[in-house]
């Protein structure tokens, strides 16, 4: 596996990225709407919806799959998320940079060489206990632990379905689609 | 005899370059034996086997060929772009001015090695966007920029090229994707000639160009003091020439003989009447929409059994026309009259159409054997079952006509059918359109080209001198009731006379506050609060100097209900009230960090920010920036996509995400080369960059910070004092 980045990896980075960060946008507002109807069972939020947010570190990584793809993808998103003024401010970094590590801890693990299911799956879960390491303290600092830990279950469920997942399907609609060919990915 | 300076026309567009010829040496090429395999495909797309060529320096080679002969994949081979940019397979000798590419494929070298890429000046093909970055003069900075020309020329010279190219005035204001058609093609040589390439690789500079303006580039083109390769489908192009290669499958072949289009020009069938006095199908009264503000309102009248040939100078409305007739554009103003018709519509971008997929992929199952008789009476009845990814710009448009003749419309709307089509092939797509109208279609065919003109059977066509260009056209467009409230709303939140006073402020100064009160609301948010009653000043300030009411809104909207939410989720879940409310209190404490962001989404002048005073590596950013610049129109392409589909009801893909990320990976290769051609590379920067657009920190910058500060010490001081006041 080459470690040099070529321009158009970097192209097919930024694109991807800034594709998720648009979602995110709209799954900002998608979650803010839905936060007062989930309010009294949150941990189901997180399980329907908080998986999306993950998506691109491991959509990133299985593209381009190369050192740091998932981590700056995941970075990369989270800024347009940013950028485009979320409910999270500046916050959005930090945990595009915690959930991005968890993906890319994952495929460095697999020494990069391995982009089968399971391996993206763990991914996309992995980026879920970075946003349940990254959430927690940060919004949930005063509850107990039996609910602490099932927020974190939702988290990391929901991360390794939507986000891994998720990552799967658009890879495999891509690749059907030859979009993926002219990359040369 | 080796020719030095060509001779060429008197060019009154650029006398300058016949009186500053250098004593520099022009870059030479040299081919042998070349073979190009790219990743993914079995055999190679260029085949040059027991082929040499020398081209010395100052000489002009013309590639020639049918489409999808291999023309632009050699002309990309010479700029350096295949196995370096492009993954694949390079063999044989490619020796451009001095440099082996070969050699550099060989090594996998990220790019075009970096003493190459100075020297040449890349005209892309297709009909899709050709651009970096969104506004044409940021564009045409950019070459500059990235050879490090000094900041204060690069303005002149940007109007300068744009003049040249002959571009209207102030169209180095507009977007690119704003611009007509043939407006794209005069921007992308432009491109390719601001920076005095000494070697200029043209893939079909004159495409889609009307008679006169192909004229003009082709001086200019003459005119140049450099080596040229150049591409195009006629041996008889370019008269200027010193070499020329035919090609054919990939190979070299000898060129055909002299031809013209074969004239169908015959007396029509008796049977078939005189077109005229047929049913209207489809009709247009004074229509317009506000996606396309530049272009005045339009009506058209179609009947069955006619061709109505669309003309009109580059840049006039032509493509708004057909989306309109189409019903692809919201009717915003006039009338479109249509009955129970069969509307399909081939746009002048056939990746609209296919995306990435075969034609097999598309088509139905009962259409199949349809598309296949189309397909071979077009000449593509081989690339049934390849993806249009890898086919050529050529190939994808008879794909294209032949996925919708297989749907058998009665109304077809057809943009530029033969752009970057060669003779025969041109021949057969007039064939195909005058049999569908023979067949009692209608057909609207936006065309530049005369070879429809001529090749048309009289008694089927009317022609339509499309009235005005959108060059000089005002925006029309009435504000809405709503719009109109907005403003007044914003003007009453930051007065103009405000905004004028302090001016915009710098969006690093804006990420620096929302940064700063991140980390104060994360050490603590009821200090973060409190604060904020202080800041409110500093926090107004970055407002009036670039707020937006809508997002404002949009953001209060969300930010209350997850407010709620956080606080209702935190009590349930075992939390202490204070807790529970410190959790909400951090949520608002970001919200106010996240309000000062608010303005229209804009990458370029935070890019311009991170460049000039955070000196961020430039290939990197640039790269981000024009991602980051596209995502308007990638959403853009993925709803239209949608829409054409949906005309044809071939809505596969459930999600419009899926679409986005189609679009967005398929404009990848497309974006990658438009940047390396700029001059923008990896690993190394050509030259430290300049900066044509100067990120400076102005009123509003200081007085954000100093409010911040002075908030800051104001809240520190009332703690200090409040301590010793209960130490007392």
């Amino acid at each position: 596996m080459s470690t040099r980045w070529s321009l158009m990896d970097l192209v097919a980075l930024s694109v991807i990225g800034i594709s998720c960060g648009a979602l995110f946008a709209g799954w900002n507002l998608l979650w803010g709407a839905l936060t007062p109807l989930f309010a009294l069972v949150l941990p189901l939020q997180y399980l329907l919806l908080a998986g999306t947010w993950v998506i691109a570190g491991p959509l990133a990584g299985l593209i381009i799959k190369r050192r740091g793809a998932a981590l700056f993808g995941e970075l990369i998103a989270a800024s347009v998320s940013f950028l485009l003024a979320s409910q999270w401010s500046i916050d959005a970094l930090f945990s595009g940079a915690t959930q991005g590590l968890g993906a890319e801890l994952v495929f460095l693990l697999f020494g990069y060489r391995r982009w089968s299911w399971p391996v993206v799956v763990a991914a996309g879960a992995a980026s879920g206990i970075g946003m349940a390491l990254h959430d927690l303290p940060l919004y949930f600092a005063g509850v107990d632990a039996g609910y602490a830990a099932m927020l974190a279950a939702a988290m990391t469920v929901s991360s390794a379905l939507l986000g891994g997942g998720g990552a799967l399907l658009l890879h495999r609609a891509l690749r059907r689609s030859g979009a993926l060919d002219a990359i040369g990915a | 005899m080796v020719h030095l300076t060509p001779s060429v026309p008197e060019s009154p567009l650029k006398p300058t370059e016949q009186a500053t010829i250098t004593p520099r040496s022009l870059p030479e090429i040299e081919i042998a034996n070349l073979v190009w395999r790219p990743t993914g495909a079995d055999a190679p797309t260029l085949d040059l086997r027991g082929f040499s060529l020398h081209l010395r320096g100052g000489e002009t080679l013309l590639i020639t060929g049918a489409s999808g002969a291999g023309k632009s994949t050699l002309a990309a081979a010479c700029a350096g772009l295949l196995g370096t940019l492009v993954p694949g397979e390079l063999q044989g000798t490619l020796r451009v001015g001095g440099v082996d590419l070969v050699a550099a494929a060989d090594a996998r070298e990220p790019g075009p090695p970096a003493t190459l890429l100075e020297q040449i000046g890349v005209i892309l093909a297709g009909s899709a966007p050709r651009h970096a970055l969104p506004r044409l003069a940021d564009d045409l900075a950019l070459p500059l920029e990235s050879r490090g020309v000094p900041a204060a020329s690069i303005y002149m010279k940007v109007r300068a090229a744009s003049a040249a190219a002959g571009l209207p005035d102030g169209a180095i204001e507009r977007d690119v994707e704003r611009l007509s058609g043939g407006e794209r093609a005069q921007a992308a040589a432009a491109v390719a000639l601001i920076a005095e390439p000494q070697l200029l690789i043209g893939d079909e500079p004159l495409a889609g160009l009307d008679a006169s303006r192909a004229a003009a580039c082709e001086a200019q083109i003459a005119a140049l003091h450099a080596t040229r390769v150049l591409v195009a489908h006629e041996p008889a192009s370019f008269p200027f020439a010193t070499q020329k290669i035919h090609l054919g499958a990939g190979r070299v072949v000898p060129p055909p003989s002299a031809r013209r289009v074969a004239s169908t020009r015959e007396a029509p069938a008796p049977s078939n009447g005189d077109a005229r006095g047929a049913e209207a199908v489809l009709q247009l009264f004074a229509a317009s929409s506000h996606e396309r503000p530049d272009v005045p309102p339009v009506s058209i009248t179609m009947h069955a059994g006619e061709v109505t040939l669309l003309f009109g100078a580059t840049g006039s409305g032509k493509s708004t026309l057909l989306a309109l007739a189409a019903g692809l554009l919201p009717l915003d103003g006039g009338e479109r009259r249509v009955d129970d018709q069969v509307i399909r519509y081939v746009p002048q971008d056939p990746g609209l159409l296919l995306g990435a997929r075969s034609l097999a992929q598309l088509l139905a199952p009962r259409e199949v054997s349809r598309a296949e008789t189309i397909a071979a009476e077009l000449g593509v009845a081989h690339l049934i079952e390849r993806p249009a990814s890898r086919c050529s710009d050529g190939e994808r448009r008879r794909l294209a006509l032949a996925l919708t003749a297989a749907q058998q419309p009665t109304i077809w709307l057809v943009d530029e059918p033969t752009l970057g089509l060669d003779d025969a092939a041109a021949a057969r797509v007039i064939d195909l359109l005058v049999a569908q109208a023979r067949a009692g279609c209608a057909l609207l065919v936006a065309t530049h080209d005369d070879r429809v003109t001529r090749a048309t059977p009289l008694s089927l066509v009317r022609t339509v001198q499309h009235p005005s260009g959108t060059s000089g056209a005002v925006d029309r467009s009435e504000r809405s009731i709503v719009q109109r409230g907005v403003q007044l709303a914003s003007d009453l939140l930051s007065p103009p006379p405000v905004k004028r006073l302090i001016g915009v402020s710098n969006p690093l100064t804006r990420v620096g506050l929302a940064l700063f009160w991140f980390l104060l609301s994360v050490i603590s948010p009821a200090t973060a609060v409190a604060q904020g009653a202080i800041v409110l000043p500093a926090l107004i300030v970055a407002w009036s100097s670039g707020v937006q009411f809508l997002a404002t809104l949009r953001l209060a909207l969300a930010l209350a209900p997850a407010i709620a939410g956080i606080v209702i989720a935190n009590l349930i879940g075992g939390a202490s009230p204070e807790a529970a409310f410190g959790a909400g209190l951090r949520l608002v404490a970001f919200a106010a960090g996240s309000l000062v962001l608010l303005r229209p989404f804009e990458p370029l002048r935070l890019a311009d920010a991170v460049l000039q005073h955070l000196r961020a590596p430039f290939a990197p950013t640039l790269t981000l920036l024009a991602s980051a610049a596209m995502l308007p129109s990638l959403m853009r392409e993925a709803r239209e996509r949608r829409a054409i589909r949906r005309l044809s009801r071939r809505a596969s893909d459930p999600l419009l995400l899926a679409d986005l990320f189609d679009a967005a990976i398929r404009a990848v290769p497309r974006l990658a080369i438009a940047l390396e051609v700029r001059g923008v590379r990896l690993p190394s920067p050509l030259r430290p960059a300049s900066a044509s657009r100067p990120s400076t920190f102005g009123r509003a910058d200081v007085l954000i910070v100093l409010l911040s500060a002075g908030g800051l010490l104001v809240s520190v001081a009332r703690a200090l004092i409040e301590r010793l006041t209960l130490a007392v």
